[in-house]
């Protein structure tokens, strides 16, 4: 008879095979299946058994609205509220009734609202496009140079780093793979357009090779040596700057010398400019003397902006040295 | 920017007028940069241009001083235009 209705073959070793998964929970199921000799064949013991009924317990369900609840709190846009649906309909196929907190309670999980940068109100057409494969036009803004341009980018994903958001394709007016900030997107629309693949685009590559968006061109992929002071040192320990970061040496007086493998971004230069005197950058030497050229200039804005204050530290030449004892 | 603001096809000589804006205000009222690096993005909206290839002039004001939005022979070409989804 199923064969007939489901106009397949079904062999009596894969039927008995599925109905143990039903009655066994390997599907989430627990299905009170019962076998019947009098009917020589299989039946609900509870008759208002359905599987179009997903059975979700209790905890189950209060993980779903934890869930909503973070998803809503990272997002704040629709892509929460299609969620909010979703789980709207299980309850309601479920006829529970889930106790919302009281209203005034104050939320648990806090974090950075990345919802309310500019630009973020096109995640999601944004995100469509990518998934769809269709090719968005938009206007964008260079912070640089200070102009507008408009772009046709062929989207292949959207990349978050340090809470701003940005997306990745190929963009037709520079032929080549960009990345373009969402803060800096004006006015996208999807174009009816044939969609453009590039064989050997990488995700990878933005994903995990690079530390940010932004690489620095004629740089490939290579070892980082720094040193951080004891101050910063169980930072780094805790809190690694790259997945690929590992301990180089331990030193008595408490710095510690890491490595990472990365291709060097204008992220990551900013990253190493920041932490100031507590950290050195010992290999490749051109990053060193990018550092040294950034702190020097940052003494020339002081004098040429005026109202900024700059402390050059010079503890940065120090960290080369033993301590004496 | 100017409510008497206009699009003029050349071949046609008839003038489209402004029919709203974004993020701009109107007669009256002017926006305050906050420095010359700043910018504004806007956007004006006017009738349908009947050409779908043409040149147009947009004005702000006619016997322009030199200090009005007035832009000359902007190109349309069908044959480089993009369809929307």
């Amino acid at each position: 008879m199923l064969e007939e209705k489901l106009h397949k073959p079904f062999s009596v070793s894969q039927v008995q095979k599925d109905i143990k998964g039903l009655k066994e929970g390997a599907m989430g199921l627990n299905a009170p299946i019962k076998f019947s000799k009098r009917h020589n064949g299989y039946y609900y013991q509870d008759p208002d058994f359905s599987i179009k009924t997903i059975p979700l317990s209790e905890d189950e369900l209060q993980s779903l609205h934890q869930a909503a609840d973070l998803l809503k709190i990272f997002s704040g846009s629709r892509l929460s509220h299609y969620f909010n649906d979703a789980v709207l309909k299980i309850e309601t196929a479920l006829k529970v009734d889930y106790d919302q907190p009281v209203a005034n309670r104050y939320p648990i999980i806090d974090i950075e609202r990345p919802s309310a940068h500019k630009g973020f109100e096109y995640f999601e057409l944004l995100l469509e496009a990518a998934q769809n494969q269709n090719p968005v036009s938009f206007v964008y803004y260079c912070y640089e140079e200070r102009i507008f341009n408009a772009v046709i980018l062929h989207t292949y994903m959207l990349k978050e780093f340090h809470n701003c958001w940005y997306v990745i394709g190929y963009s037709e007016n520079h032929k080549e793979v960009g990345v373009f900030g969402l803060d800096r997107i004006y006015d996208p629309m999807v174009l009816n357009r044939k969609f453009i693949e590039v064989k050997d685009f990488d995700p990878d590559f933005f994903s995990k090779q690079l530390y940010g968006v932004l690489p620095l061109k004629g740089h490939h992929r290579q070892q980082i040596d720094f040193r951080v002071s004891p101050k910063l040192s169980s930072h780094f320990l805790a809190n690694p700057l790259h997945h690929s970061q590992k301990v180089n040496e331990y030193h008595p007086h408490g710095t510690i010398d890491f490595q990472i493998e990365v291709i060097p971004t204008q992220e990551l230069l900013d990253e190493f400019f920041r932490y100031g005197g507590q950290l050195v950058v010992l290999e490749p030497r051109w990053i060193k003397e990018e550092i040294h050229l950034r702190n020097k200039k940052a003494i020339n804005y002081e004098q040429t902006w005026g109202k900024v204050r700059f402390r050059y530290s010079d503890a940065q030449n120090n960290l080369h040295k033993r301590p004496t004892t | 920017m100017s409510e008497e603001t206009f699009i003029q096809v050349i071949s046609l000589g008839e003038k489209l007028k402004l029919t709203g804006n974004e993020n701009i205000p109107n007669d009256g009222i002017k926006h305050e940069f906050k420095s010359t690096k700043d910018c504004l993005y806007f956007s004006l909206f006017f009738p349908p241009i009947p050409l779908k290839t043409c040149k147009f002039n947009l004005i702000e004001k006619e016997n322009s001083t030199g200090n009005d939005f007035n832009f000359y022979d902007v190109e349309l070409k069908i044959s480089e235009a993009i369809k929307l989804l």
